[in-house]
């Protein structure tokens, strides 16, 4: 069964990414057309020939809001696949292992210490540091290994220690309103959220993207064992780099504009691999595309569901990805004792 | 008008000797009411001219956290609270025969006469909280302009019905368009609904805060400063209308003037 998954020809890609890609474009149209405001998908098109309020609510509410969703989703995708694919564990993802909890602890420091108000790139640079931290300190911690056991204890760690700094840095702001604030910083929203947040995080989240999609073939070649990787002539440490830089790069953009939003990078591509034929290098668009297109759904219930005061986009990911994780765990509980 | 049944016996009480207050809002009627050798504590934070305009006044009165043990080393006759917050303390207090008199949080102007009542009564300075009342003229506008105003709070939250807000703005002779919308006295009001409301005029805390926050620079958003030019802006220190006390007035001034602003530059 598994060597006939492998043998899966290329061809499979294109219809699915094909398929994502239009699911993503409604998910996005979708986005831009429901808030409390009640403009519509008419309301939307409608725009273009009548500026006014509206015009201000679609264009400078609501679209950042879907392109924020849709950069910060595709990133946690495809550095969900990426850190699977080198550390060859279908459990490593941004939020479970601490990279997102790390990138929102730099983050917060350089947001609360006012750095941002001179700096605004201040901000995606203090997420990146954090989540290179984290991804830097795993890869010591359970590259070589392997082992989910000792990846998810480091994951556990890293996260319980980013969370008490985070909340440590909070509680000594002298803003009233920053210590309630954890509550965006651990549970993610794309509320509010204007184009200056798109300029300030999008260079580095696409550079990240192309960093993870050119590690591709490595990561395909790395599947079959580190000795088979050298022998076909794949560079080792270039392709750990261009992993860890790519996820850092984007999950720290990411997270410092979003917060974090858990287990996008962790279920995503795991429904998608079987798509793929289970070859690390070939889910990582598909994952971008799926990530992107579950992260505006998300935020679209967010928006949709009656809760006095709108529910965090990570709530909604955490209900929908912790009994999956649990599932997975269980189904990998012979590797694990 | 609400002549409130304390005050009706206030004439037979002596005046307080020894007064503590743990509650910022009590502090403030409480120094503008009572001769301050009479206050033996205040709270730390009506000592704060970010938080109180009277902190000035209330230097060299001792500072207090509002805990049971530091109100009575002071020894007081009478310790002022607030009914919605330290209620062990109180009941502690209480429990060892200290006096505490609980001022509610006003939900109207004539709330805040009668809590500046309430406090002149309960000390024995009747005369002087009357005479408070008069120097807070509330003198009717002879003409104002129809501007529909929205409040806008750090984290998008405004404030309508039942509140103390929403009487401030009526009194200013502006409608408050949270009000309007039929929302709670204290409520979350999405950007959005606020742009498409197209209200004439904003009114905002300024940025005074000492440290940044999501909440305070969601104000900063540019859709907001597209639809808001500064002129269609006013700013109401808190220190005007957090607490609900006489200071409340200066809110209903800066509002008025800005609404009348607005309807001369609309034409």
């Amino acid at each position: 069964m598994a060597s006939h998954r492998t043998q899966v020809d290329g061809s499979n890609v294109f219809p699915l990414s094909l398929g994502l890609t239009v699911a993503l474009l409604l998910a996005l149209l979708l986005s831009v057309a429901i808030g409390p405001a009640g403009i519509g998908i008419p309301g939307v098109f409608g725009v273009f020939a009548n500026p006014t309020a509206e015009a201000t609510i679609l264009f400078e509410i609501r679209l950042p809001r879907a392109l924020i969703g849709m950069l910060v989703g595709a990133s946690l995708g495809i550095a969900g696949a990426g850190m699977q694919g080198l550390l060859r564990n279908p459990l490593a993802e941004p939020g479970v292992i601490g990279v997102s909890g790390c990138a929102g602890l730099g983050a917060v420091l350089v947001f609360y210490s006012g750095i941002t108000n001179q700096f605004a790139l201040g901000l995606p640079f203090g997420g990146m540091l954090g989540a290179l931290v984290a991804v830097w300190l795993l890869y010591r911690l359970s590259g070589r290994s392997s082992s989910t056991l000792s990846l998810v204890l480091a994951g556990v760690a890293i996260n319980a220690f980013a969370g008490a700094l985070t909340a440590l840095v909070l509680n000594l702001s002298s803003n009233p309103f920053a210590a309630y604030e954890i509550v965006f910083w651990l549970m993610g929203s794309f509320a509010d959220r204007s184009l200056q947040h798109v300029s300030i995080c999008i260079v580095p989240i696409v550079l990240g993207w192309i960093l993870l999609t050119r590690s591709g073939k490595g990561l395909n070649a790395l599947s079959l064992g580190e000795d088979t990787a050298v022998s076909m002539g794949i560079n080792l440490p270039q392709l750990r780099l261009a992993v860890i830089l790519g996820t850092a790069l984007c999950v720290g953009a990411a997270v410092s504009v979003s917060g974090m939003i858990g287990f996008i990078g962790l279920v995503v591509p795991h429904l998608l691999r079987p798509w793929v034929g289970y070859e690390p290098g070939r889910l990582l668009l598909p994952s971008a595309l799926g990530g992107a297109t579950l992260a505006l759904l998300a935020d679209i219930a967010v928006r949709t569901i009656p809760t006095p005061i709108e529910l965090k986009i990570g709530v909604l990911t955490a209900l929908i990805g912790a009994p999956f994780f649990l599932s997975l765990l269980r189904s990998m509980r012979r590797e694990l004792v | 008008m609400f002549s409130f049944v304390l005050v009706l016996h206030a004439p037979g009480l002596a005046a307080a000797e020894r007064i503590v207050s743990i509650n910022q809002c009590a502090d403030e009627l409480l120094l503008n009411i009572v001769p301050h050798e009479r206050l033996k504590s205040v709270t730390h934070f009506v000592k704060d001219p970010q938080v109180s305009w009277d902190a000035e006044q209330a230097r060299g009165i001792p500072g207090n956290s509002g805990r049971a043990e530091e109100v009575l080393s002071y020894g007081p006759d009478v310790v002022f609270a607030g009914n919605f917050s330290a209620r062990s303390t109180v009941s502690l207090l209480r429990s060892v025969g200290v006096k505490v008199v609980e001022l509610d949080h006003p939900e109207s102007i004539e709330d805040v006469l009668r809590l500046i009542r309430v406090v002149g009564s309960e000390t024995g300075y009747l005369a002087q909280a009357e005479r408070l009342i008069q120097e807070l003229a509330v003198p009717g506008p002879a003409e104002m302009p129809v501007i529909v105003a929205a409040v806008y709070q750090p984290n998008g939250f405004t404030t309508g019905k039942q509140s103390l807000i929403d009487d401030v703005l009526t009194i200013a002779g502006v409608t408050n368009v949270a009000a309007r919308r039929g929302l709670a006295s204290y409520a979350h009001y999405p950007m959005e609904l606020l742009i498409a409301d197209v209200p004439d005029l904003l009114i905002l805390d300024p940025q005074v805060h000492s440290g940044p926050s999501l909440a305070h620079e969601m104000l900063k958003h540019p859709a907001l400063r597209t639809v808001y030019r500064d002129s269609l802006r006013v700013e109401i220190p808190p220190q005007a209308w957090a607490c609900g006390t006489h200071h409340v007035f200066a809110a209903i001034e800066l509002i008025r003037t800005a609404a009348m602003r607005i309807g001369a530059s609309n034409g």
